[in-house]
């Protein structure tokens, strides 16, 4: 798993985790969101175009970075999630919090 | 009806025994390869729970690490998974209520009983067996 981020402006970040987000990557996730909006770009989108898997705890620390950066008066948003994500998020019903963006751009325009 | 396939794997119950399963099912999915995505999908998100689960909470009886032994199989109406470890026998909610909107844990188990047809748990001697099935007609080639 490798992450990538983004920093649109002064305002916002965008996150690309590539691969699977898992156990092993989720705790790296939540401290890359955390360091974002620690910068004041409380704005987070987490790109999960590249994500192939994602499992409770992956979905754990998207929760815990939308935590993170509403406290800091802001939003995480996700975008493009591929099917398996797009599952987990149905079957836990987490898409009514996290709702899904076609893509970025709609995730940073919102 | 298709070929029966199946996999099979073991080890202790440590970080890189999620890798071995990653590898399992790549090796079940190209033998199955016609098991609708969907499928896939749903079977694979509850097994990987599962097993992470395990490998998460799994307290040893004695001095070396949990073990556990794994199968993987597809049939020709149904994907079916048999995990067995030799961890302590703990109480398992296998219907769990729905955490806070905003927890950030307790969706695991919630997630492998939605993804699934059937989820067991069960006792045997000094094991703990957990079977999951999801029904799935494969496509004749």
């Amino acid at each position: 798993m490798e992450y990538e981020t983004q920093e649109v402006d002064g305002t916002a970040a965008v996150i690309v985790p590539r691969g699977r987000l898992t156990m092993a990557s989720a705790p790296e996730l939540k401290a890359l969101v955390e360091r974002a909006v620690g910068s004041g770009r409380t704005l987070v989108v987490v790109d999960l175009g590249e994500t192939a898997f994602m499992d409770s705890s992956g979905l754990g620390a998207l929760v815990g970075g939308l935590r993170s950066a509403r406290t800091a008066g802001g939003d995480l948003r996700i975008a493009r999630p591929t099917e398996q994500v797009s599952t987990v998020l149905e079957l836990t019903t987490m898409d009514r919090v996290l709702r899904p963006f076609d893509s970025v751009e709609e995730a940073l325009d919102a | 009806m298709p070929d029966d396939h199946a996999v099979r794997f073991e080890g202790p119950a440590e970080p890189g025994l999620l890798e071995e399963l990653h590898e399992a099912f790549e090796e079940l999915w190209r033998a199955a390869s016609d098991v609708p995505d969907a499928a896939r999908i749903r079977f694979e998100t509850a097994v990987v729970e599962v097993l992470t689960n395990i490998v998460r909470h799994a307290t040893p009886t004695g001095p070396g690490p949990v073990h556990v032994s794994a199968a993987l199989r597809a049939g020709g109406t149904t994907l079916d998974a048999e995990i067995v470890d030799d961890a302590t026998d703990v109480m398992v909610d296998l219907e769990p209520p729905d955490p806070p909107v905003l927890a950030t844990g307790g969706r695991g188990l919630l997630l492998v009983r939605r993804a699934v047809d059937e989820l067991s748990r069960t006792r045997r001697g000094d094991r703990n067996e957990w079977r999951l099935s999801l029904r799935s007609r494969r496509q004749e080639c």
